[in-house]
């Protein structure tokens, strides 16, 4: 199940019942409850709320008034163990990308003179600049919100600020880094081996591990709520279905903003103005190619770069060629693929808010204005 | 005194009753033991006795959407679970009368 995966449902509370659901995922997220025990709480937790809330049955009946006392009891079975193995989990994606990307560089490094699997040495800078030091910030934050948590800190703008600043400050490392690096001509170079191995190893073991845990537990080598992520997956599509957008101003705003900007460029250039339904069919004519013009133009920059750097590239074989290009084709199709599925989604919607702007007889502006005046009415 | 042991105990036994009545969810769990006059039972208190039962074998889950739209957790007793249950009610008549015959019994004597 993915991180925060209940965020969905979470819209449909209101005031107490939305503020004590806030404090308890805060919590969680300060103590570093694991993603799969978040998720499953979480869901627990607002189905709980909802229906007090439909029921008029006070939050605090659910929740109680002491909610930091509740929110101890309620991640009670969340262990230190646990917490260890969620830490070890971070690390599982970086180990990936290690053994993916050490095994191809000692693929095509094979053929070259004097090769030997144990002596064949790498310059990992590009990965201790890109990788770690986002890694490293990140880590930082959560640590300070773990000690803010443990002195019972629990505002949400501390939260957010401490990450948004670490965030920041790892983009500042990685530029600084860069440039010493350049500037510096610095080289971390070590045995492939030495990265590929300890990585293979941190993936045997953690893997392990996991499964020894779900056996002690569950008395299952396979995750035992698979019934539930999957019926998951059907909610998360369907609720995304009944979603009304056309009444969240947010996402209206930012088609009205788009709408204002195309049709004052075309007044400047003295042409017609756009009504909101050719606009949105403009909109999926420019969607349509633009996965594919962008994953071309950026491949078209990474050759220039190697050109420009003077470096080419060069294949000892043809079978080494056809691997390489097999690759960038496999990472080319992921990104269009995952610019198909947002550019789905963004269709979807603006059949919905075409349809309430006809209903209306308003173009998108002038919709996104009567929503927001309404939205005024309402509070 | 704490209270609190000895409502856990208890509580463990109760809620077993409650689904041992038919399937159920937490909410629904909550509301019978808040018009039993339970009324300071929250869901912290309820989900990890529902993980300790579960753990126990003496329940089972079921997930299913709910008509507001989140997945719900449906509880089941299980044939241990009513085997743990009798126990409880044997055990449980057996410390109250013992406990009543002290703590009230002599208290009348006085």
């Amino acid at each position: 199940m993915k991180i925060g995966a209940y965020v969905i449902m979470k819209d449909k509370l209101r005031d107490t019942y939305l503020e004590k659901f806030e404090f308890v995922e805060l919590y969680g997220q300060q103590n570093l409850i694991s993603s799969k025990v978040m998720n499953e709480k979480m869901m627990d937790l607002i189905d709980m709320l909802l229906e007090a809330q439909e029921n008029g049955t006070p939050a605090e009946q659910i929740v109680g008034s002491d909610t930091l006392g509740f929110c101890k009891n309620y991640f009670a079975d969340f262990t230190a163990a646990d917490m260890l193995l969620s830490l070890a989990k971070g690390l599982v994606c970086p180990a990936w990308v290690l053994l993916i990307f050490e095994s191809l560089i000692l693929f095509f490094a094979r053929s070259e003179d004097g090769f030997g699997f144990f002596s064949f040495k790498d310059d990992i800078s590009p990965f201790l600049i890109g990788f770690f030091s986002p890694a490293l910030m990140s880590m930082i934050a959560n640590i300070i919100c773990f000690i803010m948590a443990k002195r019972g800190n629990y505002s949400k703008k501390t939260y957010s600020a401490v990450h948004i600043i670490f965030s920041v400050l790892s983009i500042v490392l990685i530029v600084v880094l860069l440039v010493c690096v350049l500037a510096l001509d610095i080289e971390v170079e070590i045995p492939c081996a030495a990265i590929l191995l300890p990585a293979a190893a941190y993936l045997l073991i953690y893997y392990g591990i996991v499964i020894i845990n779900r056996f002690v537990r569950y008395g299952t080598l396979k995750a035992p709520d698979s019934g539930y992520e999957t019926s998951f997956k059907a909610l998360v599509k369907d609720e995304m279905n009944k979603y009304d957008v056309t009444n969240d101003p947010d996402i209206v705003k930012t088609y009205a903003k788009r709408y204002c900007r195309v049709n004052k460029k075309r007044v400047r250039r003295g042409l017609e103005k756009l009504t909101t339904e050719e606009f949105f069919k403009k909109q999926n004519r420019d969607n349509k190619y633009a996965s594919w013009i962008g994953v071309i133009g950026g491949y078209g920059v990474f050759f220039c770069i190697i050109g420009v750097l003077g470096e080419g590239i060069e294949f000892e074989s043809s079978l080494d060629g056809v691997i390489f290009f097999a690759i960038l084709a496999v990472f080319a199709l992921l990104i269009v693929k995952l610019f198909r599925k947002t550019g789905s989604i963004a269709m979807g919607q603006q059949v919905k808010i075409l349809a309430a702007c006809s209903e209306k007889n308003l173009e998108l502006d002038k919709y996104y204005e009567a929503l927001l005046a309404e939205k005024a009415d309402t509070k | 005194m704490d209270d609190t042991q000895l409502m856990k105990g208890i509580l463990e036994g109760c809620i077993l009753a409650v689904i041992a009545g038919g399937e159920t969810y937490g909410y629904e769990i909550l509301q019978v033991l808040s018009s039993a006059g339970f009324s300071d039972i929250q869901e912290g208190t309820l989900y990890p006795i529902l993980t300790r039962l579960e753990k126990k074998s003496c329940i089972v889950c079921r997930k299913e959407k709910s008509p507001l739209g989140p997945i719900r957790k449906y509880f089941t007793v299980t044939e241990e679970g009513l085997r743990q249950l009798e126990a409880f009610r044997e055990s449980y008549r057996l410390i109250t009368r013992n406990a009543k015959k002290i703590l009230f019994d002599t208290e009348e004597n006085l």
